[in-house]
């Protein structure tokens, strides 16, 4: 399935090319490489401090790296080197991503949440929103449904008009993942879907991820520590300590491969 | 016996506090000091038994049991439905009374009659909102259920819109006429709290909908007010006036909130307050200097355009330092000579509309593609960046808009007070601005307009309470943020129907393809 997925594509969706990032004499990120195919799901794992959630916000432009290139290949051909842009317009060219810490708008509705990441796909500014043409007034109708939709496919339609601090933690985890489908992106990027989940709820997650990556026809990365999960859910997988790649391959190659296995139980003398 | 204890050191606390005001008059005229033991007295019985009601509230909002409060014999007599029903009543009476006691007691009848003829309108309201306050209380002390009658048939009215439709027409029809029945004193209160509504509603969408801290927001306002009094001063004639400035001064108002914007587009928080503060100063400042010269903008101007200026332009603008500005003019209405009276009238009108004006703009603004991405930055930043919104759009928009009206309430200010200085661009003002949203409701356009009212109207009608007037004022705003912190009406999410959408799920059609 893994080769299948990446000779469907001649150049990944998303290339990282020998990323550092310092900050200050700390240095996060050393020559960091990663590349995404189209379809693909890539789990990026490593103890906590490996430097993950670093590489995620130097991929979505939160940070701007050090050295190196984040480039982006666009459905539509175009490609982007992402250094020098701005997290929003990172966005706008297809990129969506979640927060390891639920980053929801707390005192909004949950249908408002979606109907925010319509923003970079609509265009009404200061006079359409104070006159209100029709066109507005229909683009308006248009975000309305769109969100609903969204909300319906994760199942949290009937919630619509809760606000978002009142749902529960497994709810809260998927309206994130709803509003970032909802920028309408090529490209997902989830930091610790499955934290604090139960099994139940991880195994509905893993379908969920791969439900919408042939619905949505998306590239998916994440990072995440359950490792049943990763294992059945990604076509490959990068590990990372201390800020570098320290392996990459299937799941079965980085199962069995002795400097992860170091990484995560320490020397192994046998 | 702890809660009577803490009462009673409270109300000696109390009594302390006012004892300068309350109980020592200083007669300037024979140099002699005359001591009133008897209000010290007043005082502590009064703050004694209010702070009995407070625990009784305390309890209520479950801060306290009632054993903690000393008020055990209350919450069980309170038990009983017949007693609930006795509280009310009892609520209801000392409701209608206690305002017409309070007024009695401090005036005096004589006082209380004046008072009445001449706040007439002001007393009256204030008497009506002391009404429901103790319905509100009645209700309240009664048990569980929310409200009583009265604020349940308003919460319906509000709820529907044909309700909702029927209180407008309602209150146009008291406001439009209001002018013609009141004396001209009324009606520049009442215009000055529509000014504040504006400004109030203003500062909303930077304060409450942006969720940035300005703490500098009257620099705007009096950006509109010495647009209009210096754009008087040159160019004003019968032509151009308070019709040509309004726009000028939002606009103008609009420049300096984006120029402002500039340097704390990374601010947030207590820094943005600071800067902002900082900002506000700045302008009066400058104002106070008394003039401010023009030779660093003609400098960057081609040396062509600059000799190509009349000879009578000066290169100081004249700002009329702390003196201030007059003869500012009241704004014309198609060439008519208006006597006094028909002027104020219609600055009356001016700000009516001006005011609709903006909470029609402001409500839509709201629930719009940008007000949504105000309420995204508000929110939480970094998640509103990841949504693709411009974070620096935003904020830029959101000060420009939120300035401009505090251009438009500056260029009435002067039209209504027909002289301006810099003393009226305090940070007092901003202070204040900054309470009416904070009071009414951070986000809630309704609850801002009540909130100027209240903040504006009631230490004016409360004049004639002199000493005890700001006092008052000042406890009411203690009680506000300790029982209604989140303001007087809070902000509702906007109200969203869904329909059926008759499209199916997408992972069904997905599994069909």
């Amino acid at each position: 399935m893994m080769q299948a997925a990446s000779s469907t594509a001649a150049l990944p969706v998303l290339e990282v090319r020998d990323l550092s990032k310092r900050f200050g004499g700390l240095l996060a990120l050393s020559d960091v490489n990663l590349n995404i195919h189209q379809g693909e799901v890539v789990a990026l794992i490593g103890p906590n401090g490996a430097g993950k959630t670093t590489l995620f916000n130097c991929i979505t432009s939160i940070y701007t790296p050090s050295e190196g290139q984040v480039v982006l290949r666009r459905p539509q051909g175009e490609e982007c080197i992402l250094n020098t842009h701005k997290p929003h317009e990172v966005t706008r060219l297809g990129m969506a991503r979640t927060f390891q810490n639920i980053r929801l708008f707390q005192g909004m509705t949950v249908l408002e949440n979606v109907m925010i990441a319509r923003h970079c796909r609509t265009r009404a500014g200061v006079f359409g929103a104070l006159l209100r043409p029709a066109w507005v007034r229909r683009e308006e109708r248009a975000i309305e449904e769109k969100s609903y939709t969204l909300l319906q496919y994760m199942g949290l339609e009937s919630l619509y008009a809760e606000e978002a601090r009142n749902l529960s933690y497994g709810q809260q985890r998927r309206l994130e993942i709803a509003r970032a489908l909802a920028t309408e992106p090529f490209l997902l990027l989830l930091d610790e879907p499955a934290a604090g989940m139960n099994p139940q709820e991880t195994l509905e997650l893993k379908e969920m991820v791969l439900d919408i990556r042939k619905a949505f026809n998306l590239s998916v990365l994440l990072i995440e520590h359950d490792m049943s999960m990763v294992m059945s859910l990604s076509d490959r997988i990068y590990v990372m300590e201390y800020g570098c790649n320290i392996a990459s391959g299937t799941p079965d190659e980085v199962r069995h491969n002795k400097q992860v296995i170091k990484a995560y139980l320490g020397e192994d003398d046998a | 016996m702890r809660g009577v204890v803490r009462s009673f050191l409270v109300s000696l606390w109390f009594m302390a506090l006012t004892f300068p005001i309350v109980v020592i008059k200083v007669s300037s005229l024979d140099g002699s000091i005359g001591w009133r033991w008897e209000n010290a007295v007043g005082i502590g019985i009064g703050v004694f038994v209010v702070s009995f009601i407070w625990r009784a509230l305390l309890v209520r909002r479950g801060a306290m049991t009632p054993r903690e409060a000393d008020l055990e014999w209350l919450f069980t007599w309170l038990e009983v439905e017949r007693n609930q029903r006795i509280a009310k009543a009892v609520g209801l009476f000392i409701g209608c009374n206690v305002p017409v006691l309070f007024l009695v007691s401090v005036g005096g009848w004589k006082g209380f009659l004046t008072s009445l003829h001449a706040l007439e309108v002001g007393t009256v309201a204030a008497l009506v909102l002391a009404h429901f306050g103790m319905i509100l209380g009645g209700g309240a002390l009664r048990g569980k259920q929310r409200g009583a009658v009265a604020v349940q048939w308003v919460r319906q009215t509000a709820a529907s819109p044909l309700g909702r439709k029927g209180a407008v027409v309602a209150l146009m029809a008291f406001v439009l006429p209001l002018p013609f029945f009141m004396d001209m004193y009324q009606v520049n209160i009442i215009s000055s709290a529509l000014i504040w509504i504006m400004l109030g509603l203003g500062l909303n969408i930077v304060v409450g909908q942006a969720g940035l801290l300005v703490l500098g927001y009257v620099a705007f306002y009096a950006v509109g007010a010495y647009t209009y009094a210096i754009g008087n001063l040159h160019f004003g004639n019968e032509y151009i006036g308070f019709w040509t400035f309004l726009p000028i001064g939002g606009l103008l108002a609009m420049l300096a909130g984006v120029l402002l914007s500039f340097p704390v587009l990374r601010l947030r928080g207590d820094y943005l307050a600071i800067v902002t503060l900082g900002f506000g100063e700045i302008v009066r400042v400058v104002l106070e200097g008394g003039s401010l010269s023009l030779n660093p903008i003609l400098s960057l101007l081609p040396t062509s355009v600059v000799q190509a200026l009349p000879a009578s332009f000066q290169n100081t603008l004249d700002l009329g330092g702390p003196a201030g500005i007059g003869g500012i003019p009241y704004p014309g209405f198609f060439g008519m000579k208006l006597s006094m009276d028909d002027s104020i009238r219609l600055v009356y009108f001016v700000a009516l509309g001006l005011t609709i004006i903006t909470i029609i703009a402001v409500s839509r603004l709201r629930d719009s593609r940008l007000g949504r991405s105000w309420a995204a930055l508000r929110e939480d930043e970094i998640a509103c960046e990841a949504m693709g919104i411009n974070k620096v759009t935003a904020k830029l928009s959101a000060f420009a808009l939120g300035a401009c009206w505090a251009g438009f309430g500056g260029v009435l200010f002067a039209a209504k007070t027909s002289f301006i200085n810099p003393s009226s661009f305090t940070f007092m003002e901003s202070a204040l601005i900054l309470s009416v949203v904070v009071l009414g409701g951070l986000d809630s356009i309704i609850g801002v307009a009540l909130g100027a009212c209240v903040l504006i109207l009631l230490p004016e009608y409360l004049r004639s309470l002199n000493e005890y007037r700001m006092l008052i004022f000042g406890a009411s705003m203690v009680l506000m943020m300790v029982f209604r912190p989140q303001g007087l009406l809070p902000a509702k999410a906007i109200k969203r129907t869904m329909p059926v959408v008759t499209e199916p799920p997408m992972n069904e059609k997905a599994g069909a393809a």
